[in-house]
Protein backbone atom coordinates (compact mmCIF):
# COMPACT_ATOMS: atom_id res chain seq x y z
CA UNK A 1 0.00 0.00 0.00
CA UNK A 2 1.56 3.26 -0.99
CA UNK A 3 2.13 6.07 1.37
CA UNK A 4 0.09 9.47 0.86
CA UNK A 5 -0.61 12.48 2.15
CA UNK A 6 -3.36 12.31 4.48
CA UNK A 7 -4.57 15.57 3.65
CA UNK A 8 -4.45 14.95 -0.54
CA UNK A 9 -6.42 12.33 0.46
CA UNK A 10 -8.91 14.45 2.35
CA UNK A 11 -9.36 16.55 -0.68
CA UNK A 12 -9.11 13.59 -2.91
CA UNK A 13 -12.18 11.80 -1.76
CA UNK A 14 -13.85 14.94 -0.58
CA UNK A 15 -14.55 15.68 -4.09
CA UNK A 16 -16.93 12.46 -3.57
CA UNK A 17 -18.70 14.05 -0.22
CA UNK A 18 -22.07 15.26 -2.06
CA UNK A 19 -25.27 13.45 -0.92
CA UNK A 20 -27.67 13.92 -3.54
CA UNK A 21 -31.51 14.47 -3.13
CA UNK A 22 -31.29 15.89 0.05
CA UNK A 23 -34.32 18.16 -0.44
CA UNK A 24 -35.50 21.67 2.20
CA UNK A 25 -37.38 19.27 4.65
CA UNK A 26 -34.70 16.22 4.81
CA UNK A 27 -31.80 18.90 5.30
CA UNK A 28 -33.85 20.41 8.18
CA UNK A 29 -34.27 16.55 9.76
CA UNK A 30 -30.48 15.98 9.17
CA UNK A 31 -29.83 19.10 11.00
CA UNK A 32 -32.15 18.05 13.96
CA UNK A 33 -29.45 15.83 14.70
CA UNK A 34 -26.37 15.02 17.23
CA UNK A 35 -23.39 13.03 16.29
CA UNK A 36 -21.42 11.61 18.80
CA UNK A 37 -17.82 10.80 17.42
CA UNK A 38 -15.54 9.13 19.79
CA UNK A 39 -12.18 6.89 18.89
CA UNK A 40 -9.59 4.57 20.57
CA UNK A 41 -7.34 7.46 20.62
CA UNK A 42 -5.27 6.34 17.95
CA UNK A 43 -3.69 8.32 15.03
CA UNK A 44 -5.47 6.22 11.88
CA UNK A 45 -9.04 6.74 14.32
CA UNK A 46 -8.39 10.51 15.36
CA UNK A 47 -7.93 11.15 11.47
CA UNK A 48 -11.28 9.03 10.07
CA UNK A 49 -12.77 10.91 13.33
CA UNK A 50 -11.79 14.52 11.85
CA UNK A 51 -12.76 13.62 8.55
CA UNK A 52 -16.01 12.19 9.45
CA UNK A 53 -17.14 15.05 11.33
CA UNK A 54 -15.81 17.40 8.57
CA UNK A 55 -18.36 15.16 6.10
CA UNK A 56 -21.11 15.55 8.57
CA UNK A 57 -21.02 18.88 9.27
CA UNK A 58 -20.90 19.69 5.14
CA UNK A 59 -23.64 17.55 4.74
CA UNK A 60 -25.87 19.52 7.50
CA UNK A 61 -25.66 17.60 10.57
CA UNK A 62 -26.76 19.82 13.93
CA UNK A 63 -24.80 19.18 16.64
CA UNK A 64 -21.77 17.17 16.88
CA UNK A 65 -19.55 16.00 19.60
CA UNK A 66 -15.86 14.82 19.34
CA UNK A 67 -14.78 12.64 22.56
CA UNK A 68 -11.42 13.74 23.94
CA UNK A 69 -10.73 10.80 25.85
CA UNK A 70 -9.43 7.64 24.40
CA UNK A 71 -12.21 4.99 24.71
CA UNK A 72 -10.86 0.91 24.96
CA UNK A 73 -13.21 -0.65 23.18
CA UNK A 74 -15.86 -0.95 20.55
CA UNK A 75 -18.51 -1.85 23.14
CA UNK A 76 -21.43 0.19 22.82
CA UNK A 77 -21.73 0.92 26.59
CA UNK A 78 -18.02 2.18 26.46
CA UNK A 79 -19.80 5.16 24.03
CA UNK A 80 -21.63 6.39 27.57
CA UNK A 81 -19.08 8.64 28.01
CA UNK A 82 -18.74 10.41 24.84
CA UNK A 83 -22.33 10.87 25.25
CA UNK A 84 -21.65 12.14 28.83
CA UNK A 85 -19.47 15.10 27.21
CA UNK A 86 -22.15 16.19 24.97
CA UNK A 87 -24.09 16.24 28.28
CA UNK A 88 -21.98 19.39 29.18
CA UNK A 89 -23.37 21.04 26.65
CA UNK A 90 -27.08 19.85 26.85
CA UNK A 91 -28.66 21.68 24.62
CA UNK A 92 -31.76 21.25 27.22
CA UNK A 93 -30.28 23.59 29.71
CA UNK A 94 -30.51 26.29 26.84
CA UNK A 95 -33.94 25.54 26.73
CA UNK A 96 -33.54 23.60 23.19
CA UNK A 97 -35.32 20.15 22.86
CA UNK A 98 -32.99 17.29 22.98
CA UNK A 99 -31.45 16.01 19.60
CA UNK A 100 -31.63 12.64 18.73
CA UNK A 101 -27.97 10.85 18.52
CA UNK A 102 -25.64 8.80 16.33
CA UNK A 103 -22.39 7.57 17.33
CA UNK A 104 -19.43 6.54 15.33
CA UNK A 105 -16.54 4.96 17.27
CA UNK A 106 -13.60 4.38 15.21
CA UNK A 107 -10.67 2.53 16.63
CA UNK A 108 -7.71 0.77 15.21
CA UNK A 109 -8.28 -3.25 14.76
CA UNK A 110 -7.61 -6.30 13.20
CA UNK A 111 -6.77 -5.62 9.19
CA UNK A 112 -4.61 -2.00 10.46
CA UNK A 113 -8.15 0.17 11.37
CA UNK A 114 -11.73 -0.14 11.65
CA UNK A 115 -14.51 1.44 12.08
CA UNK A 116 -17.99 0.51 14.13
CA UNK A 117 -21.08 2.60 12.61
CA UNK A 118 -23.23 2.29 15.68
CA UNK A 119 -26.86 3.65 13.83
CA UNK A 120 -28.23 4.56 17.87
CA UNK A 121 -31.69 6.50 17.42
CA UNK A 122 -32.77 7.34 20.53
CA UNK A 123 -34.22 10.47 21.81
CA UNK A 124 -32.94 10.58 25.42
CA UNK A 125 -29.79 8.62 26.30
CA UNK A 126 -28.04 11.63 27.05
CA UNK A 127 -27.63 10.08 30.55
CA UNK A 128 -24.92 7.53 31.21
CA UNK A 129 -26.35 3.85 30.44
CA UNK A 130 -29.36 4.73 28.65
CA UNK A 131 -30.86 4.70 25.33
CA UNK A 132 -28.48 1.75 23.66
CA UNK A 133 -32.10 -0.14 23.37
CA UNK A 134 -32.63 1.27 19.91
CA UNK A 135 -28.76 0.55 18.42
CA UNK A 136 -30.00 0.13 14.72
CA UNK A 137 -27.18 -1.68 13.05
CA UNK A 138 -23.64 -2.25 13.80
CA UNK A 139 -21.52 -2.17 10.22
CA UNK A 140 -17.50 -3.20 11.07
CA UNK A 141 -15.65 -1.52 8.27
CA UNK A 142 -12.47 -2.63 8.12
CA UNK A 143 -9.29 -1.40 5.96
CA UNK A 144 -7.08 -3.61 4.66
CA UNK A 145 -7.55 -6.95 2.87
CA UNK A 146 -8.39 -10.13 5.66
CA UNK A 147 -7.31 -12.53 2.57
CA UNK A 148 -4.27 -11.54 2.04
CA UNK A 149 -3.57 -9.36 5.32
CA UNK A 150 -2.59 -6.52 3.76
CA UNK A 151 -2.23 -3.77 6.72
CA UNK A 152 -3.93 -0.36 6.04
CA UNK A 153 -2.32 2.40 7.70
CA UNK A 154 -3.13 6.45 8.41
CA UNK A 155 -3.20 7.51 4.88
CA UNK A 156 -6.25 5.14 4.42
CA UNK A 157 -8.00 7.00 6.86
CA UNK A 158 -9.86 9.94 5.16
CA UNK A 159 -11.23 7.55 3.26
CA UNK A 160 -12.56 5.26 6.25
CA UNK A 161 -13.94 8.57 7.76
CA UNK A 162 -15.30 9.80 4.21
CA UNK A 163 -17.39 6.21 4.10
CA UNK A 164 -18.22 6.11 7.26
CA UNK A 165 -19.71 9.50 7.46
CA UNK A 166 -21.62 9.36 4.49
CA UNK A 167 -23.21 5.86 5.50
CA UNK A 168 -24.42 7.36 8.28
CA UNK A 169 -25.65 10.52 7.02
CA UNK A 170 -27.20 8.69 3.98
CA UNK A 171 -28.92 6.12 6.84
CA UNK A 172 -29.83 9.65 9.02
CA UNK A 173 -31.55 10.81 5.77
CA UNK A 174 -33.46 7.56 4.43
CA UNK A 175 -31.44 7.25 1.35
CA UNK A 176 -29.55 4.74 0.30
CA UNK A 177 -25.40 4.98 0.19
CA UNK A 178 -24.52 6.21 -2.95
CA UNK A 179 -22.46 3.81 -5.45
CA UNK A 180 -19.44 3.00 -3.02
CA UNK A 181 -16.26 5.31 -3.55
CA UNK A 182 -14.51 2.71 -2.00
CA UNK A 183 -14.99 -1.32 -2.70
CA UNK A 184 -17.36 -2.85 -1.04
CA UNK A 185 -16.92 -6.53 -0.39
CA UNK A 186 -19.74 -8.41 1.34
CA UNK A 187 -18.86 -11.98 2.50
CA UNK A 188 -20.68 -14.71 0.42
CA UNK A 189 -20.97 -17.54 2.49
CA UNK A 190 -23.03 -15.89 5.84
CA UNK A 191 -24.88 -13.17 6.24
CA UNK A 192 -22.87 -11.83 8.62
CA UNK A 193 -23.43 -7.80 8.49
CA UNK A 194 -19.72 -6.81 8.53
CA UNK A 195 -18.67 -5.37 5.41
CA UNK A 196 -15.13 -5.14 3.74
CA UNK A 197 -13.50 -2.35 2.58
CA UNK A 198 -10.47 -2.96 0.36
CA UNK A 199 -8.06 -0.06 0.66
CA UNK A 200 -8.35 3.11 -1.68
CA UNK A 201 -5.39 2.24 -3.27
CA UNK A 202 -6.18 -1.13 -4.13
CA UNK A 203 -9.85 -0.69 -5.27
CA UNK A 204 -10.04 -0.52 -9.12
CA UNK A 205 -10.79 2.06 -11.33
CA UNK A 206 -13.53 3.76 -9.65
CA UNK A 207 -11.24 5.31 -7.38
CA UNK A 208 -8.19 5.31 -10.04
CA UNK A 209 -10.66 7.68 -12.10
CA UNK A 210 -10.38 10.61 -9.48
CA UNK A 211 -7.31 12.19 -10.79
CA UNK A 212 -4.69 12.32 -7.86
CA UNK A 213 -4.74 16.12 -9.17
CA UNK A 214 -4.10 19.29 -6.49
CA UNK A 215 -7.36 20.50 -4.52
CA UNK A 216 -9.92 21.59 -6.22
CA UNK A 217 -9.89 25.35 -6.62
CA UNK A 218 -12.55 26.94 -4.21
CA UNK A 219 -13.88 29.51 -2.68
CA UNK A 220 -13.88 28.44 0.85
CA UNK A 221 -10.02 27.06 -0.09
CA UNK A 222 -9.31 30.71 -1.03
CA UNK A 223 -10.94 32.02 1.78
CA UNK A 224 -8.60 29.90 4.18
CA UNK A 225 -5.46 31.24 2.84
CA UNK A 226 -6.85 34.62 2.87
CA UNK A 227 -6.88 35.29 6.87
CA UNK A 228 -7.52 38.86 6.98
CA UNK A 229 -10.93 38.04 5.09
CA UNK A 230 -11.32 35.11 7.21
CA UNK A 231 -10.62 36.92 10.61
CA UNK A 232 -12.71 39.39 10.19
CA UNK A 233 -15.85 37.20 9.01
CA UNK A 234 -15.07 35.26 12.37
CA UNK A 235 -14.60 38.62 14.33
CA UNK A 236 -17.98 39.77 13.06
CA UNK A 237 -19.89 36.09 13.52
CA UNK A 238 -18.90 37.08 17.61
CA UNK A 239 -19.41 40.07 18.00
CA UNK A 240 -23.38 40.13 16.76
CA UNK A 241 -24.11 36.69 18.52
CA UNK A 242 -26.08 36.07 20.02
CA UNK A 243 -27.56 37.78 17.17
CA UNK A 244 -27.03 36.20 13.13
CA UNK A 245 -24.25 38.33 12.06
CA UNK A 246 -23.91 38.18 8.37
CA UNK A 247 -22.07 39.95 5.20
CA UNK A 248 -20.02 39.52 1.77
CA UNK A 249 -16.75 38.85 0.20
CA UNK A 250 -15.93 40.50 -2.32
CA UNK A 251 -12.85 40.47 -4.75
CA UNK A 252 -10.61 43.54 -5.29
CA UNK A 253 -9.19 44.61 -8.04
CA UNK A 254 -6.00 43.22 -6.91
CA UNK A 255 -7.38 39.60 -7.07
CA UNK A 256 -7.89 38.98 -3.60
CA UNK A 257 -10.94 38.95 -0.91
CA UNK A 258 -12.08 41.02 1.27
CA UNK A 259 -14.73 40.44 3.69
CA UNK A 260 -17.61 43.07 3.98
CA UNK A 261 -19.35 42.72 7.70
CA UNK A 262 -22.85 44.23 7.36
CA UNK A 263 -25.72 44.69 10.09
CA UNK A 264 -28.16 42.44 10.45
CA UNK A 265 -31.47 44.66 9.42
CA UNK A 266 -33.75 41.63 10.59
CA UNK A 267 -34.94 43.30 13.80
CA UNK A 268 -35.73 46.26 12.39
CA UNK A 269 -38.14 44.48 9.30
CA UNK A 270 -39.48 41.78 12.52
CA UNK A 271 -40.51 45.65 13.76
CA UNK A 272 -42.46 47.04 11.37
CA UNK A 273 -43.64 43.56 9.85
CA UNK A 274 -43.91 40.68 11.79
CA UNK A 275 -46.52 38.72 10.07
CA UNK A 276 -43.90 38.90 6.76
CA UNK A 277 -41.06 38.63 8.81
CA UNK A 278 -41.80 36.50 11.57
CA UNK A 279 -38.48 35.82 12.81
CA UNK A 280 -35.80 38.42 14.84
CA UNK A 281 -31.92 38.45 14.69
CA UNK A 282 -31.71 35.59 16.86
CA UNK A 283 -32.76 33.09 14.09
CA UNK A 284 -32.75 35.02 10.79
CA UNK A 285 -30.69 38.09 8.86
CA UNK A 286 -31.20 40.12 6.40
CA UNK A 287 -28.00 42.25 4.63
CA UNK A 288 -28.56 45.55 3.67
CA UNK A 289 -28.32 44.79 0.15
CA UNK A 290 -26.96 48.10 -0.98
CA UNK A 291 -23.90 47.91 0.48
CA UNK A 292 -23.00 44.77 -2.14
CA UNK A 293 -24.95 46.87 -4.79
CA UNK A 294 -22.28 49.71 -4.27
CA UNK A 295 -19.12 47.52 -3.53
CA UNK A 296 -20.33 45.98 -7.45
CA UNK A 297 -20.81 49.24 -8.70
CA UNK A 298 -17.24 49.97 -7.50
CA UNK A 299 -15.68 47.06 -9.59
CA UNK A 300 -15.53 44.60 -6.65
CA UNK A 301 -18.12 41.59 -7.68
CA UNK A 302 -19.91 39.81 -5.10
CA UNK A 303 -17.88 36.38 -4.45
CA UNK A 304 -19.25 34.92 -0.94
CA UNK A 305 -22.68 35.93 1.32
CA UNK A 306 -21.69 34.72 4.84
CA UNK A 307 -24.18 34.68 7.99
CA UNK A 308 -24.58 32.63 11.08
CA UNK A 309 -26.66 30.49 12.71
CA UNK A 310 -26.61 30.97 16.49
CA UNK A 311 -26.64 27.39 18.72
CA UNK A 312 -26.98 25.41 15.24
CA UNK A 313 -25.19 24.10 13.26
CA UNK A 314 -23.34 25.15 9.78
CA UNK A 315 -25.67 23.57 7.75
CA UNK A 316 -27.38 25.45 4.56
CA UNK A 317 -31.70 25.91 5.83
CA UNK A 318 -34.37 25.97 4.07
CA UNK A 319 -34.94 29.38 5.02
CA UNK A 320 -31.54 29.77 3.35
CA UNK A 321 -32.59 27.94 0.09
CA UNK A 322 -35.69 29.71 0.21
CA UNK A 323 -34.28 33.16 0.43
CA UNK A 324 -31.11 32.70 -2.03
CA UNK A 325 -33.00 30.74 -4.87
CA UNK A 326 -36.67 32.15 -4.33
CA UNK A 327 -38.30 29.90 -6.06
CA UNK A 328 -35.70 27.34 -7.21
CA UNK A 329 -33.67 30.61 -9.00
CA UNK A 330 -30.56 31.36 -7.40
CA UNK A 331 -30.34 35.15 -7.40
CA UNK A 332 -26.29 35.29 -7.31
CA UNK A 333 -25.87 31.59 -9.10
CA UNK A 334 -21.77 32.09 -8.72
CA UNK A 335 -21.61 33.12 -5.20
CA UNK A 336 -21.07 30.75 -2.47
CA UNK A 337 -22.75 30.95 0.86
CA UNK A 338 -20.49 30.64 3.91
CA UNK A 339 -22.27 29.52 6.74
CA UNK A 340 -20.77 29.49 10.41
CA UNK A 341 -22.15 27.64 13.82
CA UNK A 342 -21.29 30.17 16.46
CA UNK A 343 -22.28 28.49 19.49
CA UNK A 344 -21.71 30.04 23.19
CA UNK A 345 -20.27 33.65 20.93
CA UNK A 346 -17.40 31.04 19.31
CA UNK A 347 -17.23 30.34 15.65
CA UNK A 348 -17.09 26.38 16.15
CA UNK A 349 -17.47 25.02 12.53
CA UNK A 350 -18.17 26.62 8.78
CA UNK A 351 -19.08 25.40 5.80
CA UNK A 352 -19.79 27.22 2.26
CA UNK A 353 -22.36 25.96 -0.10
CA UNK A 354 -22.47 26.55 -4.12
CA UNK A 355 -25.49 26.24 -6.21
CA UNK A 356 -25.44 23.30 -8.14
CA UNK A 357 -27.13 24.03 -11.46
CA UNK A 358 -27.47 20.22 -12.33
CA UNK A 359 -29.34 18.97 -9.08
CA UNK A 360 -30.93 22.71 -8.47
CA UNK A 361 -29.57 22.75 -5.07
CA UNK A 362 -27.13 24.23 -2.57
CA UNK A 363 -24.37 21.79 -1.53
CA UNK A 364 -21.28 22.16 0.85
CA UNK A 365 -17.85 22.58 -0.90
CA UNK A 366 -14.74 21.03 0.60
CA UNK A 367 -13.15 22.47 3.24
CA UNK A 368 -15.58 22.87 5.82
CA UNK A 369 -16.35 21.27 8.71
CA UNK A 370 -15.37 22.27 12.81
CA UNK A 371 -12.98 24.97 13.91
CA UNK A 372 -9.73 23.82 16.00
CA UNK A 373 -10.57 24.89 19.76
CA UNK B 1 -41.95 63.09 -15.26
CA UNK B 2 -39.47 60.85 -15.82
CA UNK B 3 -38.36 58.13 -12.88
CA UNK B 4 -35.30 55.95 -13.31
CA UNK B 5 -35.37 52.26 -12.44
CA UNK B 6 -32.45 50.13 -11.30
CA UNK B 7 -33.37 46.68 -12.22
CA UNK B 8 -31.55 44.17 -10.83
CA UNK B 9 -29.52 41.21 -13.02
CA UNK B 10 -32.07 38.69 -12.13
CA UNK B 11 -34.85 40.79 -13.73
CA UNK B 12 -32.59 42.23 -16.62
CA UNK B 13 -34.35 39.32 -18.64
CA UNK B 14 -37.64 40.62 -18.47
CA UNK B 15 -35.98 44.08 -19.65
CA UNK B 16 -34.19 43.42 -22.41
CA UNK B 17 -31.18 43.44 -20.52
CA UNK B 18 -31.40 46.93 -19.61
CA UNK B 19 -30.04 47.74 -16.12
CA UNK B 20 -32.04 51.28 -15.91
CA UNK B 21 -35.51 51.88 -17.00
CA UNK B 22 -36.55 55.10 -17.14
CA UNK B 23 -40.99 55.49 -17.15
CA UNK B 24 -43.27 57.88 -16.05
CA UNK B 25 -45.19 58.16 -12.75
CA UNK B 26 -45.38 60.35 -9.28
CA UNK B 27 -45.28 57.81 -7.09
CA UNK B 28 -44.19 54.31 -6.86
CA UNK B 29 -46.63 52.54 -7.72
CA UNK B 30 -47.28 54.15 -10.41
CA UNK B 31 -43.60 53.74 -11.76
CA UNK B 32 -43.67 50.24 -11.19
CA UNK B 33 -47.13 49.77 -13.13
CA UNK B 34 -45.09 51.80 -15.90
CA UNK B 35 -42.39 49.42 -16.16
CA UNK B 36 -44.74 46.47 -16.12
CA UNK B 37 -46.73 47.89 -18.89
CA UNK B 38 -43.23 48.83 -20.88
CA UNK B 39 -41.84 45.53 -19.82
CA UNK B 40 -44.78 43.01 -18.99
CA UNK B 41 -43.93 40.30 -15.86
CA UNK B 42 -42.00 42.97 -13.85
CA UNK B 43 -45.04 43.53 -11.64
CA UNK B 44 -45.88 39.62 -10.67
CA UNK B 45 -41.84 39.41 -9.82
CA UNK B 46 -41.97 42.23 -7.74
CA UNK B 47 -45.32 42.37 -6.41
CA UNK B 48 -47.54 39.71 -4.90
CA UNK B 49 -51.57 39.17 -5.64
CA UNK B 50 -52.07 41.36 -2.76
CA UNK B 51 -49.70 44.15 -4.47
CA UNK B 52 -47.30 44.22 -1.75
CA UNK B 53 -43.46 43.82 -2.52
CA UNK B 54 -42.63 40.28 -1.97
CA UNK B 55 -40.46 39.02 0.63
CA UNK B 56 -37.39 38.12 -0.97
CA UNK B 57 -37.55 41.71 -2.82
CA UNK B 58 -36.54 45.23 -2.17
CA UNK B 59 -37.71 48.71 -3.60
CA UNK B 60 -35.93 51.60 -2.56
CA UNK B 61 -36.92 55.10 -3.40
CA UNK B 62 -33.21 56.91 -3.24
CA UNK B 63 -32.05 55.56 0.27
CA UNK B 64 -34.54 54.16 1.98
CA UNK B 65 -36.23 50.88 1.75
CA UNK B 66 -40.20 51.60 0.73
CA UNK B 67 -41.44 49.40 3.74
CA UNK B 68 -40.07 51.88 5.79
CA UNK B 69 -41.20 55.24 3.67
CA UNK B 70 -45.23 54.92 2.13
CA UNK B 71 -45.02 51.81 0.71
CA UNK B 72 -46.42 51.84 -3.12
CA UNK B 73 -47.86 55.61 -2.28
CA UNK B 74 -44.18 56.87 -1.81
CA UNK B 75 -43.77 60.35 -3.43
CA UNK B 76 -41.08 60.18 -6.69
CA UNK B 77 -39.75 62.94 -8.51
CA UNK B 78 -36.90 63.54 -11.14
CA UNK B 79 -34.25 63.20 -8.66
CA UNK B 80 -35.76 59.94 -7.03
CA UNK B 81 -34.33 56.99 -8.20
CA UNK B 82 -36.10 53.40 -7.77
CA UNK B 83 -33.87 50.70 -6.85
CA UNK B 84 -35.51 47.06 -7.28
CA UNK B 85 -33.19 45.03 -5.21
CA UNK B 86 -33.02 41.20 -4.31
CA UNK B 87 -32.91 40.39 -0.74
CA UNK B 88 -30.28 38.81 0.77
CA UNK B 89 -31.34 36.56 3.36
CA UNK B 90 -31.88 33.80 5.74
CA UNK B 91 -31.86 32.04 8.77
CA UNK B 92 -30.92 28.46 10.52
Amino acid sequence: MTTRDPIALLERYGRQLLVEGVEPARQVALGDWCLAVATDGSDVARLAADVALRYAVGAGIGRYCLADAALADSNPEDLDPAVERIGGADPSAAGLARPPVAHLYFARRRYGASVDLLLTEHDDGWEQGAGHDAVVSTVVLELGDPQDGAQAGPEDAPGLGTLAARLLVCHLLGLEPLPAVLHLRWPDDDADPEVHVRAPSESGAEVADLADGAAPPGLLAELQRTPAALDAILAHASADYPNEACGFVVRDADGSLRAVPTRNLQDRYHAIDPETYPRTSRTAFKLDERVIVREEEAGHPLQIIFHTHCEAGAYFSAEDARAAAPGGEPIFPDAGHLVLSVMGGVVRALALFRFDAVSGRFVPELGGGPLPR
Amino acid sequence: MSIRIKIPTPLRKFTANKDVVEVEGSNVGEALRALDAAHPGMWAKICDDNGKVRRFINVYAGDDDIRFLEGMATPVDAKTEISIIPAIAGGC
